[in-house]
């Protein structure tokens, strides 16, 4: 047992961390948060230009190698400096999911690494991420190709993506994925904004017509392994924005003067600080263990959802600390701790949110918390 | 990074499932409860005898040169089983841990082993009737005198000085010193030192801790454990920061998360059924609390004594006691406040209710440790 990153992994975060401390400062966020997730996309080729986004992809696919572990420490670094999670709906669940499919495009795979497309996988029927079948989107065959019609909620990197990923309930009432063509005739999309500014879509589909070898080998359970597998970077993602957050209302804490000293040396603020660097201590040990296991190729959907339930909730008490610290600062647009006040929930959401993980956990095996690997 | 356990570790932990599904019998319980104690002289003998009393030491002082997570999995593994495991804390992790860290090569060949082969057991007396939280406070005072030490003072709430051998007390040397925080030595006390007096003091959670009276006890030069005058340097970098981190039970919390589940799931009440998202929330929170208490092992194991760490895994752990203590309560109803082996868990959901007290101020009180992890993990400032 080691609970010291390696040399490699060390490389990784650092050049990940001065990477986007100079590419992706807080004023890009804003950019980005103005005008949409195209201003973030001259950041996005460059991080697959050096490799990021080919993390947990092995190099014979056209990645950059590395493991589920190194995936997530990078992460850590990505979520400190509230780095759109393009890299999770396009990568670590689209090409994960090309890649557990079989006999991937070479082509295709290489496009996402590289940044220069991106697919959006739309799976969400309900407002809620849930594990029941695709029901709401159906594929029937129409002569040579498929025909489908349906809907999907709370699409993320639509409005940036080449094609998109759709699980469909097909013929036979199995579920299919189809990569649908963004540009394909007969989608309508309706945007939303949500509270961290960013946009995603709800999606009809309407006769949309699709070239019958669009259809993917992948089943759902091996989905549902996909999901598990985001769930933790996804976590990492909120760790990292957890501890920038932390490290910002420290500085505050130290700097800031009030009764003639400073309000980091009152034990309220103190307590405080100590909890939410509790809980995200606790969550970071979670989420690394969740990571090296799916790493080994394990069982993890018990940890994974472990890992998410924790992390989205210290996201949520770490930056609810943070922002408290600030007192008046803490809410003004013109600050910075708020932009990951507003990402908190979001985290706590993304992939799949935190009623489910606990329905998830409650529906394991129960007498086996001692079980290790 | 490697999340992964050795053979060696797998093996050790088959070996000690083994010995806690055997050894930690239902009349060991009963003996307990009967004596009023939390402590079981039989079993730590049979734990001494398997060698894992100080297992962490070299072999050159009675112990296997077995390193912190070794101690981590015996630990969880016997508390999975409810095993009584306090005078292996008190004697191990608070008086010869710290013989280790600052003791005199004569001090450790003397007591390690002794303690290793079970035949001395420890306490640790640090706080007092008016230095609780404010530890540097203490009064009790050791005066030098024709080559020995005289000591005179109180010490309240020792865990275990009924029927330990030795307590390690700290006591203060140089009343003239500039702080409070200088002048203080520690002392390895005879229990049955003329002039020393134990009187019991009950808890609510049937066992009892201790008072003691010094009354111009005599103790030997030898005895004195540490630099003098340096006493609180030790306590504050060493003593304080193995307590902290051996008294987090994350085997215990395991057990009582798999105890209620199983409740849970069993239940016919739509209201019990209700509290499974609650459980789910918790058992994922001991999960990662059980991994933040590996790190803080292996964090000793690199030869680290993780002062803010030590204070985390504590606070952390005695609120997920807590928090699973008062959710059992809760599905159970009126059934999880009933006393005694009748009672649903033998009563063991009320007892931890009842007792929890003793997880949250054992070793410090929670505000005491968030001052810790401000100050000495974030690097907040101190109040002036």
């Amino acid at each position: 047992m080691n609970f010291e990153p390696n040399q490699e992994q060390r490389l990784l975060c650092e050049s990940a961390r001065k990477f986007f401390a100079r590419e992706f400062p807080p004023a890009r966020v804003r950019e980005v948060e103005a005008h949409g997730l195209q201003a973030f996309l001259p950041v996005y080729r460059q991080m697959g230009e050096l490799g990021y986004l080919g993390i947990g992809i092995a190099e014979e696919h056209g990645g950059a190698g590395g493991d589920w572990l190194d995936l997530a420490l990078y992460a850590e670094e990505a979520g400190r400096a509230l780095v759109p999670t393009l890299q999770l709906s396009s990568l670590v669940l689209g090409a994960q999911a090309l890649l557990r499919a079989g006999k991937p495009d070479r082509a295709r795979i290489a496009a996402l690494v590289q940044g220069t497309a991106i697919l959006a996988p739309a799976w969400l029927e309900a407002a809620e991420a849930g594990r029941a079948l695709a029901q709401a989107t159906r594929a029937a065959a129409s002569g040579d190709a498929l025909r489908i019609d349906g809907a999907k909620r709370f699409v993320q990197a639509y409005d940036v993506a080449a094609e998109l990923l759709v699980p469909v309930c097909g013929p036979g009432g199995e579920t299919r994925f189809v990569l649908v063509p963004r540009e394909a005739a007969g989608i309508a999309a309706g945007a939303q904004r949500l509270s961290s500014l960013d946009v995603v879509h709800d999606l009809s589909f309407t006769a949309v017509g699709v070239a019958r070898e669009r259809m993917l080998a992948l089943t759902w359970n091996a989905w549902l392994e996909v999901i598990d597998g985001a769930k933790i970077i996804a976590a990492a993602w909120g760790v990292g924005a957890a501890r920038a957050a932390l490290d910002m209302a420290l500085v505050y804490a130290r700097d800031r003067r009030q009764f003639g000293r400073p309000i980091g040396s009152f034990q309220a603020v103190q307590h405080r600080l100590a909890d939410a660097a509790i809980a995200l201590e606790q969550a970071s040990a979670m989420v690394r263990y969740a990571a090296w296991l799916r790493s080994g190729g394990g069982e993890c959907a018990r940890e994974a959802a472990m890992a998410k339930l924790v992390a989205g909730g210290a996201v949520r008490r770490v930056t609810r600390a943070a922002a408290l610290t600030h007192g008046g600062y803490g809410f003004m647009e013109e600050f910075d701790i708020q932009l990951y006040v507003r990402r908190a929930k979001q985290y706590d959401q993304l992939i799949e949110g935190p009623a489910l993980q606990r329905e998830l956990i409650a529906g394991e095996a129960s007498d086996d918390l001692l079980r290790v690997h | 990074m490697d999340f992964a356990f050795s053979d060696r570790h797998r093996q050790f932990r088959g070996e000690v499932r083994e010995f806690a599904r055997t050894e930690v019998t239902p009349e060991i319980f009963a003996d307990m409860e009967r004596r009023g104690s939390e402590h079981h002289p039989g079993f730590h003998a049979r734990l001494a005898a398997r060698g894992w009393v100080g297992m962490q030491w070299p072999r050159e002082y009675g112990g296997q040169g077995l390193d912190n997570l070794h101690v981590s999995i015996f630990n969880e593994e016997l508390e999975y089983r409810f095993a009584p495991l306090s005078r292996c804390r008190t004697s191990v992790v608070f008086v010869g841990q710290s013989v280790i860290a600052f003791g005199s090569e004569e001090q450790k060949r003397h007591f390690l082993p002794r303690i290793a082969r079970g035949e001395l057991t420890g306490a640790w007396a640090l706080t007092e009737p008016d230095a609780g939280s404010d530890a540097a406070a203490l009064r009790l005072r050791a005066e030098h005198s024709g080559g020995e030490w005289i000591l005179n003072g109180e010490k309240i709430f020792t865990s275990g000085a009924q029927d330990a051998d030795y307590v390690m007390v700290a006591a203060r040397t140089d009343p003239k010193a500039p702080s409070k925080y200088a002048g203080i030595s520690l002392f390895l006390v005879p229990r049955a030192s003329p002039g020393l007096t134990v009187r019991p003091i009950r808890t609510t959670g049937g066992w009892s801790v201790n008072q003691e009276i010094f009354e111009d006890v005599r103790v030997p030069q030898w005895l004195l454990l540490g630099e003098q005058n340096k006493g609180w340097q030790n306590i504050t970098r060493y003593t304080l920061n193995f307590e902290r981190a051996g008294i987090a039970r994350t085997g215990l919390l395991l057990r009582l998360g798999d105890e209620l589940a199983r409740i849970v799931e069993g239940a016919a009440s739509p209201g019990a059924r209700q509290m499974r998202h609650e459980l789910a929330q918790l058992r994922a929170e001991i999960m990662a609390a059980r991994w933040l208490g590996y790190r803080v092992a292996w964090l000793y194991d690199q030869g680290q004594v993780p002062t803010a760490e030590s204070s985390m895994i504590k606070v952390l752990t005695a609120e997920l006691l807590e928090r699973i203590a008062d959710l059992g309560t809760d599905v159970l109803g009126w059934a999880g406040l009933a006393r005694g082996e009748q009672a649903p868990m033998a009563g063991r959901m009320e007892f931890f209710l009842r007792s929890i007290w003793f997880h949250l101020v054992g070793g410090g009180t929670p505000d005491i440790q968030r001052n810790i992890i401000a100050q000495w993990g974030l690097g907040l400032p101190r109040e002036p």
